[in-house]
């Protein structure tokens, strides 16, 4: 009731899970039926809708009635009973936004009527997986009692332990889906009960790692747009055969059963057109229907695809060495062979094969050494690069579904594909390292509630397109956001001569300070000259960045999109919806007082939180926060 | 300014210890200003009137500074955190007999430390100010570089106060209002104690009227 999205509760001995027991028997509504449709009873605040919550420091009454409620119910009376009813209090959550309702939602009998189960298969893939991440200590352990034979003890006793708890884990996970709620439970011993209001689902991820789809099963979780989520607290089910898995994304993000039968019978008269605004059936146009849901992904649910939008090109790999994430690759195969290594107590420098190729490393002359090394060094680099960029992104495909969502499916073994709300889409960003610019490449992610950019488990999960043509990239962006193509790639205001002037003050001021560093370090020491003659290299190097820097320098307004475009070795233009601008941050250094420059920063629940448009003149910044938000701004200014 | 609240008087005086003229604002000839003093809604109050020339030009200054006796806080916490320094140096020093070379740089520290304890605090002062409308919360932070901040009262989430000791010993409070965008959290400093508990009150009542989910 309190916190926005997802809550926990008391576990058993609720007040209200008794009222909900005793109360005449309502039918459950089953995910897969959507014409059931029974209203919540009133008084369970079960199925109130978290929305805007003040913490503990607000009174009762503030907080605003629930929608799911019928209207008599006045909202003040609400939490009162819910907060005061819980048993136990030491089981309930002290945090603010976390409050005790009865979590089992409305209308339900039998406390298991209506609630579904995981998959059986996942009885196979969660004590796997379980081993699977057991392996290193497993296999230490067998290694450390291999002569006395206590290691086949030790393994047989992990897997045991391992199917217990996968055993406990499918007995005690349910989930239900009602018109107003998702509810989870799970846990034994420590007890999760978790509901989100279906209105409050942005995104819906579901992914399938190589066990997964060899039963034929997948996980999946769901994006509240909830910021401060522990691990523990995400909404992930993890065993769900593909078709339920299908049906419940389907119904997650269709809205209540009604809207959702008439977004499907839409759906079917006319297609997504590829230029429709972001409003799922609004402006419909019939026009490309992309190819049918059976092409795509083997192993993920396909059904409901309309338009398909891009999908992965061959020639695209070529971006692949070009960013970080062959890097990123590289060192996992590093850590993983290290750890191997350690844990089998191989040591790998007196192995035969690597001996060989040590001996006749060394007998290389040093020149010889260092380009063989340089080049070895590069072809493993674009090599585990192509392989890193194929394995996440094989299949690749972006497509419009029927039902007003945008669709990422991608993976070569573990499979992924996320699915997007077009309704909770902010923006999109499109960045463009240094190295991918050379060479006309982009990249693109979106800017959702759901999906907050570069956090933990949904760190890839906002990506639009692969490493992919700037043109590709652009045009994707725009037909994702309904805009015309010129936001993505058009001129943009300038920020003028002070802001170059700052640009290249800051780049020169920088890099001043490095060589003055380099030159007292290198005399200090009595270093070699080459060093600091060296150094000054910097200099001209710093006014090449600061001139690029100026270059991509600039803001634009443009029909209810904020586009803010910065940086050089990494180019970042976001397009920003200004409905989703929630607040405006104005800073101004004691430096840029003087150059009449400011930084604006419009603050938005989705993707970075954070969008600024950096040391823009202050009357040019502030007309384009009050033309952004005229509601705002406008009462602030001057004059 | 000791009473609860901003008191008329106290302003003033505050003012004339600053030794700048104030011009009468005019909510305060409208008698707007004693309804406040008397439990009036502090959402639109303005108690001072914005100067001729704000600092950011075109965008006027949030009405109302911060309490008074914010200076003395803020002095206090840089005095401290400045005899933190200024200590551990004499501690490192005493084992070398006090050479020159470290008196010297104790002797620069505690002056860098005494010119911010007392330049920073009266600096900040004036940059230091808050507004509450109907629509939205507006403040105004920082000293040498300068934060504003305006966030709609229909996106605010939470509304919380924090009193650390220093602040208890002050009879000061702060107030902060967050957002659904983990960017976006507005707090104001330094304001009195009785008002941080009214303002609180205030804008739960004001956030709570609002629908939606905020994002």
């Amino acid at each position: 009731m309190t916190a926005p999205g997802v809550w926990h509760a008391a576990p058993d001995g609720n007040p209200a899970d008794a009222a909900a027991a005793d109360a005449p028997g309502a039918e459950p509504v089953p995910v897969a039926g959507p014409a059931a449709t029974v209203p919540p009873a009133a008084g369970l605040p079960a199925t109130g809708p978290p929305a805007t919550v003040p913490s503990a420091a607000v009174p009762p009454a503030t907080v605003p009635p629930a929608a799911g409620l019928p209207a008599a119910v006045p909202p003040a009376t609400v939490p009162a009973p819910v907060a005061g009813s819980a048993p136990g209090g030491a089981a309930v959550s002290p945090r603010p936004g976390q409050a005790a309702p009865g979590w089992r939602p409305a209308g339900i009998a039998d406390p298991d009527a209506g609630w579904q189960r995981l998959s059986p298969r996942s009885l196979v893939v969660r004590p796997l997986t379980d081993l699977m991440r057991l392996l290193p200590l497993v296999a230490g352990l067998l290694l450390l009692h291999s002569r006395d034979g206590g290691g086949v003890v030790w393994g047989v006793a992990a897997a045991v332990l391992a199917v217990v708890t996968g055993v406990v884990h499918w007995l005690t996970t349910r989930y239900l889906v009602t018109d107003e709620r998702v509810y989870l439970r799970h846990g034994l011993l420590s007890q999760k009960r978790l509901s989100v209001a279906r209105d409050r689902i942005r995104t819906v991820d579901i992914t399938a790692h190589p066990l997964h789809r060899l039963l034929g099963v997948c996980r999946i979780s769901i994006g509240t747009g909830r910021n401060d989520l522990r691990s523990g607290e995400s909404f992930r089910l993890d065993g769900l055969t593909r078709a339920d898995a299908e049906a419940l994304r389907a119904a997650l993000l269709a809205g209540p059963p009604a809207q959702a039968a008439a977004a499907a019978a839409a759906a079917q008269v006319a297609p997504m057109a590829l230029a429709a605004t972001a409003e799922p059936a609004g402006g419909a146009v019939p026009a490309t229907v992309g190819s049918p849901a059976s092409v795509g992904h083997a192993g993920l649910p396909q059904a409901g695809d309309q338009a398909e939008l891009a999908r992965l090109r061959l020639r695209w790999l070529g971006y692949a060495p070009l960013t970080l994430t062959g890097l990123v690759v590289l060192g996992v195969l590093f850590g993983a062979v290290v750890q191997l290594t350690n844990d089998t107590n191989v040591n790998l420098a007196t192995t035969g094969p690597v001996r060989m190729l040590v001996a006749d490393y060394a007998a290389l002359s040093v020149v010889q050494r260092v380009l063989v090394g340089a080049a070895t060094a590069m072809a493993c680099y674009v090599l585990i690069a192509i392989m890193g960029y194929i394995a996440v992104y094989w299949n690749f495909r972006l497509a419009r579904t029927g039902m007003g969502t945008i669709r990422v499916t991608r993976g070569l073994l573990s499979l992924r594909a996320t699915t997007i709300s077009l309704s909770r889409l902010r923006g999109v960003e499109i960045s463009e390292s240094l190295l991918l610019r050379a060479v006309g490449g982009a990249r693109c992610t979106a800017i959702t509630t759901g999906l907050r950019i570069g956090e933990g488990a949904e760190r890839e999960g906002s990506a639009l397109l692969p490493p992919a043509p700037g043109s590709v990239v652009r045009s994707v962006a725009a037909t994702v956001l309904g805009v015309p193509e010129q936001l993505c790639s058009g001129p943009l205001v300038r920020h003028g001569q002070a802001a170059r002037r700052r640009r290249y003050l800051r780049a020169v001021a920088g890099a001043a300070v490095l060589v003055l560093g380099i030159c007292l370090v290198t005399w200090s020491r009595h270093g070699p000259d080459w060093v600091w003659i060296a150094s000054f290299a910097l200099l001209p190097a710093a006014c090449l960045v600061a001139a690029d820097r100026y270059r991509n320098l600039g803001h634009r307004l443009s029909g209810g999109w904020l586009i803010a475009c910065t940086g050089s070795l990494s180019r970042r233009r976001s397009i920003i919806g200004t409905d989703a601008i929630i607040g405006w941050r104005i800073h101004q250094t004691w430096f840029q007082r003087r150059l009449g420059l400011m930084t604006l920063t419009a603050t938005t629940a989705a993707g970075h939180q954070r969008y600024s448009v950096h040391d823009v003149p202050v009357a040019t910044g502030l007309a384009v926060a009050a033309a952004a938000t005229p509601a705002l701004i406008p009462p602030f200014l001057a004059g | 300014m000791t009473g609860p609240g901003i008191g008329r008087g106290g302003l003033l005086t505050a003012q004339a210890r600053l030794g700048r003229s104030v011009p009468a604002p005019p909510n305060l000839a409208g008698g707007r200003f004693g309804g406040v003093a008397a439990g009036g809604t502090l959402v639109g109050m303005r108690t001072r009137s914005t100067t001729a020339e704000p600092l950011l030009p075109g965008l006027r200054e949030p009405g109302n500074r911060v309490s008074r006796r914010a200076i003395s806080y803020w002095t206090a916490r840089a005095v401290g955190g400045g005899l933190v320094v200024v200590l551990a140096e004499v501690a490192a020093a005493a084992p070398n007999g006090f050479g020159a070379s470290w008196l010297a740089a104790i002797a620069g520290t505690a002056t860098v430390f005494a010119g911010y304890a007392v330049i920073m605090p009266r600096w900040r002062y004036r940059v230091h100010r808050w507004e509450v409308t109907e629509r939205a919360l507006y403040t105004r932070t920082g000293w040498f570089s300068v934060h504003w901040r305006i966030a709609p009262i229909s996106r605010i989430q939470t509304i919380d106060s924090h009193r650390s000791v220093g602040e208890r010993i002050f009879g000061l409070a702060n107030v902060t209002a967050t957002t659904a965008s983990a960017a976006g959290p507005v707090r104001i400093h330094g304001l009195d104690r009785a008002l941080a508990d009214r303002l609180l009150d205030e804008l739960a009542v004001a956030t709570g009227r609002e629908r939606g989910d905020a994002t």
